[in-house]
């Protein structure tokens, strides 16, 4: 990756500071400025129809805790989902989607753990989409009137969740590997918790995290770089200037687990399991988190993708129906991979897990898997440059998190089997492993849990 | 729209056809096959069923595992075998999503060509299963008919995926769209790795073909691949090329109403209308037009009233059946809610016949859909979805371009969807009916 620093007088006095960045091998490039505002603005031009637009916060799921310094202040879980709802609702009560529909832009968003997006992707008028955005998300209204309505979609979108066995599994996962930190709460919140969320409340969490100096504007298309800082120089006022808002909540530990295995009864037909590996290293910051990223998912693929001899055993022996996938999540104060999958018998599955591992203790895992497997991270990211919203997306996942979106290839590139092989000897021990099981209610007379 | 790649259509042999679009847009290619057969009630078990056994592997990799290692070395290639219904079609697809071959170069494997690499694990897929005494191995088959059994008795994990099959068999009773992809137990239970190895013969050698490639590769050299691939295989033997028709028209009957109780927190009401019109092409772009308005553009007549004004749901949205006219409301409710929630689906449906749809609403869905069809070429699968959705509807919307699509949308006027809309007529309603206490409903 090779980033060279732009002189800002082209872009005009708005803009602090420029760099364009570079990958040769991607045969992509991008430029990054920084507005006085403090937002940072991403751009990828490319000759395509289609023109795509994020703009994200830094204020996701896990952050509830709104206090300054020493002295917390906890919001009830949900509230970020909310807002991310709540941030359609124009001040007349009506909808901003249909100010975009109008447009022919179809807008939408997503909350994550630690970040929100809003994005638009559009064929034609652009620049009027990207105005609209930047003042919906910075500009919003809430009343008692459309809250109330919301919490009764939220509450329908929780129900929808609450019904399947693999989110539940999931969500119960979470909650015994994490006592303290907000991961373990779903990203949505539950019933009793939106109840707690009012207008006020969402002025106030608004106000905290949705300042420019807290996001990320990323956009790829046939777009003008000069048309896109104007647009935001009008729609962000001259008063927003980059003021450095206080840090959110930093996690470091969450301490022991305190359970490692549940259960919940369910009305489905076949038990579901969901096994959590956490990782108690979890202050790695910037570059080293990317890093960690990488290894952990590389690790994540040698051991249970469908190429790795668990999966295939555990098939081959009738344990584990073909559903069967794996997952990698790190973030502020959580790193964990999380295994799912259904059969009649989970504590086998869990008991042919732990021997697994055992196995590749004693044995070591193969050079050769990793080659293959880091090949694939490679192409995987390649990949994430194909559509106008993949990269749009990509890059603000990066940048957010104060990053080129090209410094993975050199990440992975420099990933080592040893660092691969350091993470499992750090990572896979028995004092890591949960095992979450949701099992059909009409099995409760046959012994319970195999 | 200058900028639009029309495939080229080559005939392989009969029955069996190639289509190319050949773009360096994208740094991935995709590559897939479709199988498409009657859709038949003691058939379709079968396919679903052999679609699960291929997968287990083939003689060169004869577990799944070697069969994914191979194509994790061409750079994680994806093969995803797909299972559904086109109207009155069963379809059983291999797609292949692969890096274009210009960025396999990350340890030096600047002569990877994984094309013709792909090419060859479908062709050791498709036509070289593993066999035991001249038949499938009863183990393997065993193991899927138990998994296709499970699937079938699983009625709630994902109510969602089960209302909609439960709708569609009940709208299309005694219609090929009407069949189980599952089966029935009894029947899974029924099939012996004999049967299952007639129903493979039959796909390769009789089953009409679409095959898709988008691209950096010309179709001279795609062309050339496949050939090498299959020539002198059951794949390249010439079958009959006419398409297979779904019917439309059920006359007249009256509307049922199907309901059942299952023990989760959410309900799921699907509304249905069959299609008793003429069925041409502009009248096609009209009934589009209606469903986009009725519940697919972003600010839709249901999610502006059902989800906005009433907040009776997260969800609420239509869809129409593209071959079989079958236009259907989809939502997730408070059990409570399905009266008030179907009077107002019926009132919007009812307000759009009676004319009161603004020309405002009119304009937006055509924008809507007009920038789906932009936004075409941005996308190989969406390219492929569209052109594939042609192949398989044949007739004279085969050879619909995009932008002949586009500029017949845009003469779609207010009173051809008021017409289209008269031409729906009400047929099944079906509920789920939620009977498990979890959700809280003091949220609300």
């Amino acid at each position: 990756m090779v980033a060279q620093r732009l002189n800002t007088d082209i872009f005009g006095e708005n803009i602090i500071a420029a760099e364009r960045w570079t990958s040769e091998s991607l045969g992509e490039s991008c430029l990054s400025l920084t507005h006085r505002s403090g937002l940072k603005i991403v751009v990828s031009q490319k000759k395509k129809s289609t023109v795509s637009c994020v703009l994200a916060v830094k204020y996701g799921a896990i952050d509830t805790d709104i206090g300054i310094g020493n002295t917390p202040r906890m919001t009830p879980c949900g509230v970020a989902h909310f807002l991310e709802h709540q941030l359609f609702t124009r001040a007349d009560g009506g909808d901003w989607q249909e100010d975009f529909s109008a447009m022919g832009a179809e807008v939408n968003a997503y909350t994550a753990y630690d970040r929100t997006a809003y994005t638009f992707s559009c064929t034609e008028g652009y620049e009027e989409a990207l105005y609209l955005l930047l003042s919906m998300v910075l500009h919003p209204t809430f009343t008692k009137k459309s809250v109330q309505k919301e919490r009764g979609i939220i509450a329908e979108e929780i129900k929808m969740n609450f019904d399947s066995p693999w989110e539940r599994v999931y969500s119960e996962l979470l909650r015994m590997m994490y006592s303290t930190h907000p991961v373990r709460e779903d990203i949505c919140g539950s019933l009793p918790s939106i109840r707690g969320i009012t207008p006020e409340l969402l002025y106030e969490c608004h106000k905290r995290f949705y300042t420019p100096d807290n996001a990320v504007l990323s956009v790829c298309g046939d777009v003008d770089i000069d048309r896109i800082i104007s647009i935001c120089n009008k729609a962000i006022p001259q008063a927003a200037s980059a003021k450095g808002q206080p840090p959110r909540r930093e996690f470091v530990s969450d301490g022991k687990m305190e359970c490692r295995v549940s259960q919940v009864s369910l009305p489905s037909q076949k038990p579901v399991f969901c096994i959590g590996i956490r990782d108690n290293r979890v202050d790695v910051r910037g570059r080293e988190l990317l890093k960690r990223d990488a290894v952990m998912s590389v690790l994540g693929e040698m051991l249970f993708s469908r190429t790795a001899p668990l999966y295939n055993k555990l098939l081959e022996g009738g344990l584990i129906s073909p559903d069967f996938s794996h997952s990698t999540a790190l973030g502020n104060g959580f790193c964990f991979f999380s295994v799912i999958g259904e059969g009649d018998e989970p504590r086998r599955v869990y008991d042919e897990f732990e021997k697994y591992i055992l196995d590749v203790y004693q044995n070591g895992l193969s050079e050769k898997d990793f080659l293959r497997n880091r090949r694939i991270m490679y192409a995987d990211f390649v990949t994430a440059f194909d559509t106008t919203e993949d990269i749009a997306n990509t890059m603000m996942n990066y940048v957010i998190d104060g990053m080129s979106p090209f410094d993975f290839i050199d990440t992975v590139k420099e990933m080592t089997f040893a660092d691969v092989e350091n993470t499992f000897f750090d990572v896979m021990k028995t004092d890591n492993f949960a095992l979450s099981v949701a099992m059909p209610r009409a099995w409760k007379n046959q012994g319970g849990m195999k | 729209m200058n900028n639009m790649p029309i495939p080229q259509k080559i005939t392989l042999c009969d029955g069996v056809d190639l289509r190319v679009i050949t773009t360096d847009s994208f740094k991935t290619s995709r590559l897939s096959v479709y199988f498409i057969l009657p859709a038949d009630k003691n058939n379709a078990p079968v396919y679903t069923l052999l679609r699960g056994v291929l997968m287990r592997g083939c003689e060169k990799y004869p577990s799944l595992e070697r069969l994914n290692i191979a194509l994790d070395e061409l750079y994680g290639t994806t093969m995803t075998m797909r299972n559904f219904l086109d109207g009155d079609r069963q379809v059983i697809s291999f797609n292949c999503e692969m890096l274009d071959s210009r960025y396999a170069e990350f340890d030096g494997d600047e002569n990877i060509d994984i094309l013709e690499g792909t090419v060859d694990v479908l062709r050791q897929l498709l036509l070289f299963p593993v066999l035991e005494n001249g038949t499938f191995r009863r183990d393997v088959t065993e193991m899927e008919k138990q998994y296709q059994c499970d699937l079938i008795r699983d009625d709630i994990s994902d109510t969602a995926s089960y209302a909609k099959e439960a709708f569609r068999r009940a709208i299309c009773r005694g219609e090929g769209y009407g069949v189980s992809l599952l089966g029935n137990v009894d029947y899974v239970q029924s099939i012996t790795a004999e049967r299952l190895f007639e129903g493979w013969q039959s796909l390769i050698r009789s089953a009409a073909v679409e095959m898709f490639y988008v691209g950096s590769e010309s179709s001279e050299r795609v062309e050339s691949i496949l050939r090498s691939a299959f020539v002198d295989t059951p794949i390249f033997l010439p079958r009959q090329s006419k398409k297979i028709p779904s019917s439309i028209h059920i006359g007249k009957r009256d509307a049922g109403f199907v309901s059942e109780d299952k023990p989760v927190s959410q309900a799921k009401l699907i509304m249905g209308w069959r299609y008793e019109g003429e069925t041409s092409l502009d009248k096609y772009c009209a009934a589009m037009v209606l469903c986009e308005l009725l519940g697919v553009m972003q600010s839709s007549l249901l999610y502006v009233n059902i989800r906005e004004r009433l907040g009776l749901c997260y969800h609420c949205a239509a869809a129409l059946e593209p071959s079989k006219w079958i236009l259907s409301v989809f939502c997730g409710i408070a059990p409570k809610n399905r009266r008030l929630a179907t009077c107002e689906i019926l009132r919007i449906f009812r307000e759009i016949q009676d004319g009161t749809l603004s020309e405002d609403v009119l304009r937006l869905a055509k924008r809507s859909l007009e920038n789906y069809i932009r936004q075409l070429p941005d996308s190989a699968g969406a390219m492929e979805g569209f052109y594939l959705a042609r192949a398989l509807e044949g007739g004279e919307r085969e050879n619909l371009t995009p932008d002949g699509f586009l500029n017949m949308i845009n003469c779609v006027t207010r009173e051809d969807v008021i017409a289209s809309a008269h031409a729906f007529i009400l047929d099944t309603v079906y509920f789920l009916n939620a009977t498990e206490q979890s959700g809280d409903a003091s949220a609300q």
